[in-house]
């Protein structure tokens, strides 16, 4: 019972984002003015506007936070580490050095998101060989993902330093955190991704919530090695997916997760939806916030999302000190 | 002779590439009630862990009911045996019904709800006496509390075979007596029950065999009267035993001998 007012105010929640990333940007569109326009049906300015520009560009924010949320849940059940998220684990890192790598040798979207899932995958090995094949948890864990990210970050700045200044350009400002080149048509099909994978991972809830349970628990438990490699191989896509449409968004697949946690609790089954709602919230009411907060600059959401997850992360130190 | 349920031959195994059990044979029947005994890290969680499958053999072979253990799969296994670990590092708030309901994993299939799943969690709920537990999570049971919803996690997934380690290490005498009665009780309406113990006395009061590990190899193996004796435990742990008769039930007791260590 508890659980369906959590998921009907979550629910509102998203819709109310939406309404609200609807309204803001250069122009002001009261949300009265936006019903009218939408029931005249005119072909005028503002529903230009709300159609063609913001619109798509809400979608594309809504589907990162999902996707970014959904995978940083999966990977703190299945890591059974509160800190595993992608951006921390190096796997949003690969995406981008495959995505970057693409982007400065042209050579189209198709190869563009196999080489960002191939960087994303890339991480997601080598934490795996680390954390079960040779047993390190916890800290090391975390240590293994950090140095991760900064050898992907490294190659990044290595091919920058190489390539032709106008690519690097053109994959610098995507990897900033960029909404605002959504709108064609890959972004349907990269979203549409988003929602087949984000779903592929809750019909597996019940093997992550065994997951989550430890490496004897889940072995004796009848869950297979392979299971296990699929669950993580989905996560590490979706996070590279919410890298191709948005760059790289630090700190919501950390953040959310662990704020439907305190309501929630633990169980992937409920989570997983949960935090696909509430990421994509999120992400939504930063993406408003970056369009009009010093107008008529646009700050990258990336700011955003990194200045209040960043906050936040320090606060969640505080309350866990005697853990760490 | 009943059939054998496990048998090893020359078996070695460890982790990341150390051995610990070191070749070691010996054959489990259906129906005993086998207790591993012996110091810290001389390798009873190994074994346990090994004919589990969970941890993979370096050299010889472990059969489980006549087939090879590698030639299983996991979920094959899981039909077919049990096992209780002890559950590491943080643990999820799930409710005790919701973990109950995990035993069921190795029999479910997606898209298929279970129709055994509600019958079978009461059934063994009212069997371990934590009926009155199913709506609490796990997090916030006590040590003997969650040990017993461990245990009858483990026996809705499967009462012929059940692997126990450590099952009453943390637990007050109440619990640990009612943990191993519950087990006891399943021996005699034939479940084979394996269960790596510290206490001497408990080992020596439940089961019908005791095997006896140290330094990666079996020191004794025998009926409780034949491993315990002053002379074959101060020889396994080190330490000087004092051994007499518990006047009750008539089964071997011992006392370790305060200030002996040195």
């Amino acid at each position: 019972m508890k659980k369906k007012y959590i998921f009907i105010i979550s629910g509102l929640l998203l819709i109310i984002s939406i309404i609200a990333g609807l309204c803001c940007g250069a122009e002001f569109i009261s949300p009265v003015v936006m019903i009218e326009n939408i029931i005249k049906g005119s072909e005028s300015l503002k529903t230009e506007i709300l159609f063609k520009i913001r619109f798509p560009r809400i979608m594309a924010a809504a589907f990162v936070g999902a996707a970014l949320s959904v995978s940083g849940a999966v990977f703190q059940s299945v890591f059974r580490n509160p800190l595993a998220d992608p951006f921390i684990t190096g796997v949003s890192g690969g995406a981008s050095l495959g995505i970057s790598a693409a982007v400065i040798f042209s050579l189209g979207p198709v190869l563009t998101i196999f080489f960002s899932f191939g960087g994303s995958i890339c991480a997601i090995v080598v934490l795996y060989l680390l954390s079960y094949g040779k047993g390190f948890g916890g800290g090391v864990f975390i240590l293994a993902g950090v140095a991760l990210s900064f050898v992907f970050s490294s190659s990044v700045m290595l091919l920058f330093s190489v390539a032709e200044s106008r690519s690097v350009h053109k994959a610098l400002i995507w990897m900033m955190g960029d909404l605002s080149s959504s709108g064609d048509v890959s972004q349907w099909v990269v979203s549409a991704l988003i929602f087949v994978i984000a779903s592929l991972l809750w019909i597996y809830h019940s093997h992550i919530n065994i997951i989550s349970l430890g490496k004897s628990f889940s072995n004796s438990s009848g869950l297979s090695d392979s299971e296990l490699r699929i669950i993580l191989i989905l996560a590490s896509i979706l996070s590279a997916l919410s890298v191709i449409l948005g760059g790289i968004i630090p700190f919501v697949g950390l953040m959310i997760p662990h704020l439907v946690r305190l309501v929630n609790g633990h169980d992937n089954g409920s989570l997983i939806p949960l935090s696909a709602i509430g990421g994509a919230s999120f992400l939504v009411i930063s993406d408003a916030l970056s369009r009009s907060l010093i107008f008529p600059y646009e700050i990258p959401v990336g700011v955003i999302t990194g200045f209040a997850g960043g906050i936040f992360f320090i606060f969640f130190v505080i309350r866990n000190r005697q853990v760490y | 002779m009943m059939k054998p349920v496990f048998s090893a031959e020359s078996l070695s195994s460890g982790y990341h590439g150390n051995i610990i059990l070191n070749n070691v044979s010996f054959v489990i029947r259906k129906g005993e009630f086998v207790s591993l005994i012996g110091p810290n890290g001389a390798g009873k969680s190994t074994l346990i862990k090994t004919i589990s499958g969970s941890i993979p053999v370096y050299a010889g072979r472990v059969f489980f009911l006549g087939s090879d253990l590698r030639d299983l799969k996991r979920k094959e296994i899981a039909e077919k045996m049990s096992v209780v670990n002890p559950i590491t590092g943080d643990i999820p708030d799930f409710p005790v019904r919701m973990f109950l309901s995990f035993g069921r994993f190795p029999f479910r299939k997606l898209f298929t709800p279970d129709e055994m799943e509600e019958s079978i969690i009461s059934e063994i709920a009212a069997l371990c006496g934590i009926v009155s537990l199913l709506e609490r999570s796990i997090k916030e049971l006590s040590a003997g509390e969650f040990q017993l919803v461990q245990v009858a996690r483990a026996l809705i997934q499967n009462r012929d075979v059940l692997l126990l380690d450590e099952p009453v290490s943390n637990l007050d005498y109440r619990h640990m007596i009612q943990v191993m009665d519950i087990l006891s009780a399943l021996n005699r309406s034939g479940s084979t029950i394996i269960c790596a113990l510290h206490d001497v006395n408990i080992a020596a009061g439940y089961s019908s065999r005791i095997i006896a590990i140290k330094n990666g190899g079996i020191y004794s193996d025998g009926n409780p009267g034949e491993v315990i004796s002053e002379k074959g435990l101060s020889g396994l742990y080190e330490s000087r035993f004092f051994c007499g008769k518990n006047p009750v039930t008539g089964q071997p007791s011992v006392y370790p001998v305060t200030g002996s260590s040195v």
